[in-house]
C-alpha cells in the first residue's frame, strides 16, 4: 500500500530522521513508539502527505475550534465531501441526518451527553474523543493518529484503541505507552537516535526490548536491537 | 517626553483669553436648565427615531461591507483606499452627499455609512489577522466551508462585541449630523443651544445618556435584528422630495466640484496651469495653512489633556485602588456619562461658558477622550497581578498609585492614547463647524458660500492629515511595542480601532 525507501526528514532545517525504510500494508495495525521528539510527528506528517486522501488524521494538537459545539467540530471533518450551503446550513441549524452521524460515532466513544457543548467546556480527554470522531466521520480506510488517546484513562485507552481499530481497516499510531502497543497492535516501529530502530510484529518481541528504546543513544540499546527480528526484511 | 516638549511649546501659542463677559449668569441659567429639564419637545419622537435609525441602518450596512472588503485587506489598493474613505470625517461626507441628495435620509445614512465600513474593513481584517489559523489548515474542502467552520466562529464574538461599540459612536455621530440639518436630535439641540433654552437642551442630554445607558438592553441580537429591519421598513433611506433626478443633481455636483480655473469658460486668458496654481495657492496659505495650524495646536493640547484626565479619573474604577464596589460603579457611571455626549455639543455648551477661543475645543475634547481612556485603562490595571504584601509595603494608595500601578498601565495607556490620537484630530477639524477657526471652519464656510471646490480641496487637505497622523501614531506604536516586549511586561495587543 505504502512504501518508503530511503528518505530523510527534516523539521523546518533541521534534519530529524535518516534513511527511513518504512512499508506499510493494508490491514497492519501499527504502533510507532520512541521518546518524545524522536520523530514520531516528523514520520506522520510525512506519510500523510503520501497518502492524503485516503488517511484520516488525528493530530496530537488536534486545532478544534473551541467556540463550536463537538458536533460542529466533528461533522468539520466532512466539509469537504458538502456545498458550502450546505454546511453553512449545519452551522446555523444542524440537520438531523448529519447530528444523527455524529451522534452513533458519539455514543460509540462515550460522549454523546457533550455533543452540544462548546469544544472549551470539554475535558483534555472528552476534547480527544471529539479529534478522533472528526476522524472516523471521513469515512477513510487508514486511521494515523499522533497519540490519539493520550488524555484517557488506561481501561479507556485500550477500549477507544479498539474501537478505532473496528471503523478502519489499516491503523498507525504514535504511542508513548507502551503496554498499550504491545496489547493492542500487531507491529511495531522503534524510532531511536534519528533512525528506524527496529520494526517487527509483537510476538517478536518483548517489552524488555521495547524499553530500550528509552535508552538515550545507548551502545549496547543499538547493539540489542539488531538482534530483534526485522519485518521489512 | 515628546508629548510634554510639543505641550509646553503649544502652550503660548494659545489664545487662552475667556472673553465671555458674564460667564456666571450663563453658568446659573445652564444649571437651572439641568435642575428643570423639560421634555416637552416638538418632534422628540421622530427626531429620536431617525437618530436611532441611521445609526442602526449604517452600522448594519457597514458591518457587511466592512466584512466582504475586510476579506480583500491583503490588497495594497484596498487597504489604500479604505484608509481614505476613513480619513474623511462623517460631517464632511454627509456635507457633500447634501449636495447631491439634499437634506435627506439617504444623505444622512451614506454619510455614516462610508466612513464606517472603511473602519470595519480595517478592524475586522486585523481581528482575523489574530485569529489562529491552525484549525482552518486542518479542514478539508471549499475556502468558504473552512473559513465559516474555524476562523469565524473563533472571530465572531469579537466582529460582534467591536459592531457593538461602533453602534454607540454611531448614535453620536447620528447626533452630530442634527447640527448641520439632518433632523436628528442634534438638530434640536443646535437650535435651542442657539436660544439658550437650557431645559430643553438639559432633555435632550438625558435622553441621549439614557439611550447609551440602555444600549445593553436592546442590542441584544434577538432584539437588534428585528429593530433593524423595523427602520429600514418604517423609514427606508429616500433622497429629498425636491430632488428631480439624481443623475442631474450628481453632474451638477460634478460641475460643482470642479476647480474654479477649469470650468469652462470661467478662465480670462489661456494660461491654465498659471490660474489654477494661484488659485490653488490661495486657498492654500490664505485658508489651509492657518486651519492645519490650528487643527494640529487643538488637537495636540487636547491630547494632552485627555491623557492627563484619564490618568486622574482611572482609579475612579481600579479594583487595587478603589475596594467598595459601588464607589466604582458610580465612577463608572461618571466616566459613560462623561463619554456618550458627542465632542461637537460638549464644545458647544464650554463655547457658550467660556466664550470663543480654543478653549472650549481642547477641553471638550479632553473630557470626553480622557474619560474612554480612562475607562479602557481602569479595565487593564484591574488585570495587573500586584504582589500579595503589596498593601503592606505601599502604606497608602497613593503610594500604590504612582509605585505599582502607574508603571504597570503607562506604556499601555500610550498605546490606547495613540489610537485616540487619531480620532481626536479627526474631530478637531469638525469642531470648526461651531466657529474654531480649526479646517473645518474654512470648510464649512466654503459650503456655505457655494464654493464646494475649495470645500474638497480642503477636505482632502483635512483627510492627507489624518492619514499622515495614522501613519505617524502606528510607528509610535510599534515602538512602544518593541520596549514592551524587551522588557517582557506586557505582550498585550491593544484592542483594535479603540
Amino acid at each position: 500500500m505504502l512504501d518508503i525507501s530511503g528518505v530523510d526528514l527534516n523539521y523546518g532545517s533541521k534534519r530529524i530522521l535518516s534513511d527511513i525504510k518504512l512499508s506499510i500494508h493494508t490491514g497492519d495495525t501499527i504502533a510507532l513508539v520512541g521518546e518524545s521528539g524522536c520523530g514520531k510527528s516528523t514520520l506522520i506528517s510525512h506519510i500523510y502527505s503520501l497518502l492524503e486522501n485516503d488517511i484520516a488524521l488525528c493530530p496530537q494538537e488536534a486545532g478544534l475550534v473551541e467556540p463550536l459545539s463537538a458536533f460542529h467540530n466533528i461533522y468539520a471533518g466532512t466539509l469537504n465531501t458538502h456545498s458550502f450551503l450546505y454546511n453553512l446550513r449545519n452551522l446555523i441549524y444542524p440537520m438531523s441526518k448529519e447530528f444523527a452521524k455524529a451522534e452513533e460515532l458519539a455514543q460509540t466513544l462515550g460522549i454523546k451527553e457533550c455533543l452540544k457543548l462548546s469544544i472549551d467546556k470539554l475535558s483534555g480527554g472528552q476534547a480527544q474523543r471529539v479529534n478522533i470522531a472528526r476522524a472516523m466521520i471521513q469515512n477513510c480506510s487508514i486511521f494515523l493518529g499522533d497519540e490519539p488517546v493520550s488524555s484517557v484513562d488506561d481501561y479507556h485507552k485500550i477500549k477507544l484503541i479498539n474501537e478505532i481499530k473496528t471503523r478502519f481497516e489499516t491503523c498507525i499510531f504514535a504511542l508513548h505507552d507502551l503496554d498499550i502497543a504491545l496489547a493492542s497492535c500487531d507491529r511495531i516501529v522503534g524510532l531511536h537516535a534519528g533512525r528506524i530502530a527496529f520494526d517487527c510484529l509483537v510476538k517478536d518481541l518483548t517489552k524488555e526490548q521495547l524499553t530500550l528504546i528509552y535508552q538515550y543513544h545507548d551502545a549496547p540499546a543499538v547493539n540489542e536491537f539488531k538482534k530483534i527480528p526485522s519485518e521489512s526484511t | 517626553m515628546l508629548l510634554v516638549v510639543l505641550t509646553i511649546l503649544a502652550m503660548p501659542a494659545l489664545d487662552f483669553q475667556i472673553s465671555n463677559t458674564s460667564p456666571s449668569s450663563e453658568f446659573h441659567n445652564i444649571l437651572d436648565g439641568m435642575m428643570h429639564p423639560n421634555f416637552n419637545i416638538e418632534d422628540l419622537t421622530s427626531a429620536l427615531f431617525t437618530t436611532i435609525s441611521f445609526a442602526l441602518q449604517a452600522v448594519a450596512l457597514s458591518v457587511l461591507i466592512g466584512f466582504i472588503f475586510a476579506q480583500l485587506f491583503h490588497v495594497k489598493g484596498v487597504r489604500q483606499i479604505m484608509s481614505a474613505l476613513r480619513a474623511v470625517h462623517e460631517i464632511f461626507w454627509a456635507l457633500m452627499f447634501i449636495q447631491i441628495f439634499g437634506l435627506s435620509s439617504l444623505a444622512g445614512l451614506l454619510a455614516l455609512t462610508v466612513p464606517y465600513s472603511a473602519t470595519f474593513a480595517r478592524v475586522f481584517a486585523e481581528i482575523q489577522q489574530e485569529t489562529p489559523k491552525k484549525s482552518f489548515q486542518r479542514l478539508k474542502g471549499g475556502f468558504l466551508s473552512k473559513y465559516s467552520y474555524s476562523i469565524f466562529p473563533v472571530a465572531f464574538p469579537r466582529f460582534a462585541s467591536y459592531s457593538r461599540y461602533r453602534l454607540e459612536c454611531a448614535i453620536r455621530s447620528s447626533v452630530v449630523l442634527g447640527f448641520i440639518g439632518l433632523p436628528t436630535l442634534g438638530f434640536h439641540l443646535d437650535s435651542y443651544l442657539k436660544t439658550g433654552q437650557y431645559a430643553e437642551v438639559a432633555a435632550l442630554i438625558y435622553i441621549l445618556i439614557l439611550l447609551v445607558l440602555s444600549m445593553k438592553l436592546w442590542t441584544h441580537r434577538k432584539i437588534l435584528l428585528p429593530l433593524i429591519l423595523l427602520s429600514f421598513i418604517a423609514s427606508p433611506p429616500e433622497s429629498a422630495t425636491w430632488i428631480q433626478s439624481e443623475s442631474t443633481q450628481f453632474s451638477q455636483f460634478i460641475a460643482d466640484i470642479t476647480p474654479k480655473p477649469f470650468k469652462s469658460g470661467s478662465h480670462i486668458d489661456g494660461d491654465l496651469l498659471s490660474e489654477a496654481s494661484t488659485w490653488f495657492g490661495d486657498i492654500f496659505v490664505t485658508q489651509a495653512l492657518p486651519g492645519i495650524g490650528y487643527t494640529l495646536l487643538l488637537g495636540q493640547l487636547a491630547f494632552a489633556l485627555s491623557v492627563l484626565l484619564a490618568l486622574l479619573w482611572f482609579p475612579l474604577i481600579s479594583t487595587h485602588l478603589v475596594s467598595a464596589r459601588p464607589l466604582r460603579q458610580l465612577g463608572d457611571l461618571t466616566l459613560i456619562c462623561l463619554r456618550c455626549l458627542p465632542e461637537l455639543l460638549l464644545t458647544f455648551i464650554a463655547l457658550i461658558l467660556l466664550g470663543p477661543s480654543l478653549i472650549p475645543g481642547i477641553l471638550a475634547l479632553g473630557i470626553h477622550n480622557g474619560a474612554i481612556l480612562a475607562h479602557l485603562i481602569g479595565q487593564h490595571s484591574n488585570e495587573l497581578k500586584l504582589r500579595p504584601d503589596i498593601h503592606k509595603t505601599v502604606g497608602n494608595n497613593i503610594n500604590a498609585y504612582f509605585y505599582e500601578i502607574m508603571p504597570g498601565i503607562f506604556n499601555q495607556l500610550m498605546s490606547f492614547a495613540l489610537y485616540r490620537g487619531e480620532t481626536i484630530l479627526r474631530e478637531t477639524a469638525v469642531l470648526g463647524l461651531i466657529g474654531i477657526p480649526t479646517l473645518g471652519f474654512y470648510i464649512d464656510s466654503a459650503f456655505e458660500t457655494f464654493r464646494i471646490d475649495t470645500a474638497l480641496v480642503l477636505i482632502i487637505i483635512a483627510a492627507a492629515l489624518n492619514i499622515l497622523t495614522e501613519q505617524i501614531a502606528t510607528l509610535a506604536r510599534a515602538q512602544i511595542h518593541k520596549c514592551n516586549s524587551t522588557n517582557f511586561k506586557c505582550d498585550q495587543q491593544p484592542a483594535p480601532g479603540i
